[in-house]
């Protein structure tokens, strides 16, 4: 088949495909729209019930992390237990003299705290949310000739990234360990990256808060009536 | 009243906390993605199921989009993500459910005298889309649905632009030939 004729191909099914389309009744019932506006409609109010009162979520953050301290005291054994005293003690020092630095007996219990914090996370990095579960991958799908090709379009990718790229929770976390490094600049970009394969995607506050610091067009960062589109002013 | 502004304010505006804009919105692309879905998984049920879940994801992404994104790429992305997860779940990544494309071939087959010829039309082509290979079938979805082009299409499967040429080649090619005249008779 010639190029010209290819050509002609592909707009004649392009035609029939959209003709067929105006002419079928293939569309979602009535009752699903209805369900979808609404859950929409849903989505608006509770956000703005949010925005009404935006103490709310730090009282919540403060409660959970008083109970969380309550029952690590409660559970600790007397040794573990003086050692968060220490640990509490220095986090007073730091909150009432922030200028001050850490006394140095505090700081063992402090590192041991955040290493601990930061292996949480790498957990929660490693267990996925719904819907976000591991990818597999999709190579095996793919004919010889596909694999070359998409190998030939990635040469000039990192190995680790282009491991990465097919499940968002493990291109999250290189992503992160480009923050650690410093590197703000190639994270923003494999940010982006991120988002547009995975939009969905739930972002983390900390990630988030570096997109939103480089993105005007952000949501975070627009004013709520930034284009007309407050409706108040409607 | 139709809406003037573009997708993407739209999207912004609801995003916003207008949810009128979510209704026009949700106007302009209830019957494509939803015809993207059907051809894509050959059956109401499922596409019922995925087609409000993607809504839903769309709905809770609101905060996330960017006028940079455009709406209808962003979209059908989220879609196209909801799909592969779908096959996933199911353990495979099917070339052609063949229980649905024969049902569908059957559909088209015989359907009675009285029904148009359009319909007949219709049947004979989603029963043709499902007997492609599932990346095949997408590329040329997402071609007609979302209006992607070759290098948007090649970015978001992750592959190069000539392979989604050839994706879209033998697409057409194979269409072509079991929506010729005869084709169902002799079993192409």
């Amino acid at each position: 088949m010639s190029p010209n004729e290819r050509e002609k191909t592909t707009s004649e099914l392009a035609d029939l495909y959209t003709r067929h389309g105006e002419q079928d009744d293939i569309e979602p019932e009535a009752g699903l729209d209805r369900l979808i506006r609404a859950r929409a409609e849903a989505a608006v109010e509770d956000s703005r019930s949010r925005r009404a009162l935006p103490w709310i979520g730090g009282l919540a953050t403060a409660s959970v992390a008083i109970v969380a301290i309550a029952v690590v005291l409660q559970q600790s054994p007397t040794g573990e237990r003086a050692e968060s005293d220490v640990a509490i003690d220095a986090f007073s020092r730091q909150a009432t003299e922030s200028n001050d630095s850490v006394e140095p007996a505090a700081q063992a219990p402090l590192a041991e705290i955040s290493r601990r914090a930061r292996s949480a996370e790498q957990d929660l990095a490693g267990s996925p949310p719904v819907g976000f579960s591991e990818r597999k991958s999709l190579a095996a799908d793919r004919s010889l000739p596909e694999l070359t090709e998409a190998a030939e379009d990635r040469t000039d990718a990192d190995p680790a990234e282009a491991l990465a790229v097919d499940n968002p929770e493990r291109w999250l976390a290189s992503i992160r360990q480009l923050v650690e490094r410093g590197d703000i600049d190639k994270a923003r970009r494999q940010l982006d990256r991120l988002q547009r394969a995975y939009p969905d995607f739930p972002l983390p506050e900390d990630i988030r808060s570096l997109r939103s610091s480089g993105d005007p067009d952000a949501v975070g960062n627009r004013d709520a009536s930034d284009g007309g589109t407050d409706p108040g002013n409607r | 009243m139709t809406d003037a502004r573009d997708d993407d304010a739209l999207m912004l505006a609801f995003a916003a906390g207008d949810s009128t804009s979510f209704d026009e919105l949700y106007r302009r692309y209830r019957k494509p993605l939803y015809r993207y879905l059907f051809h894509a998984v050959g059956n109401r049920a499922t596409a019922d199921d995925l087609y409000q879940d993607i809504w839903s994801r769309i709905i809770n992404s609101r905060d996330g989009f960017r006028r940079s994104s455009g709406f209808k790429r962003w979209a059908f992305r989220i879609a196209h993500n909801r799909l592969v997860d779908h096959w996933r779940q199911l353990g495979r990544r099917p070339s052609a459910d063949s229980e649905q494309t024969d049902r569908l071939a059957d559909d088209a087959r015989s359907g009675p005298e009285a029904t148009m010829e359009r319909e007949q039309q219709g049947d004979r082509l989603r029963a043709a889309l499902m007997r492609l290979p599932p990346e095949q079938r997408e590329a040329f979805l997402l071609q007609q649905e979302a209006g992607l082009t070759l290098a948007e299409l090649a970015e978001r499967e992750g592959v190069g632009r000539e392979t989604i040429k050839s994706r879209l080649r033998y697409a057409t090619g194979k269409l072509k030939t079991l929506l010729k005249p005869g084709a169902e008779a002799a079993g192409e």
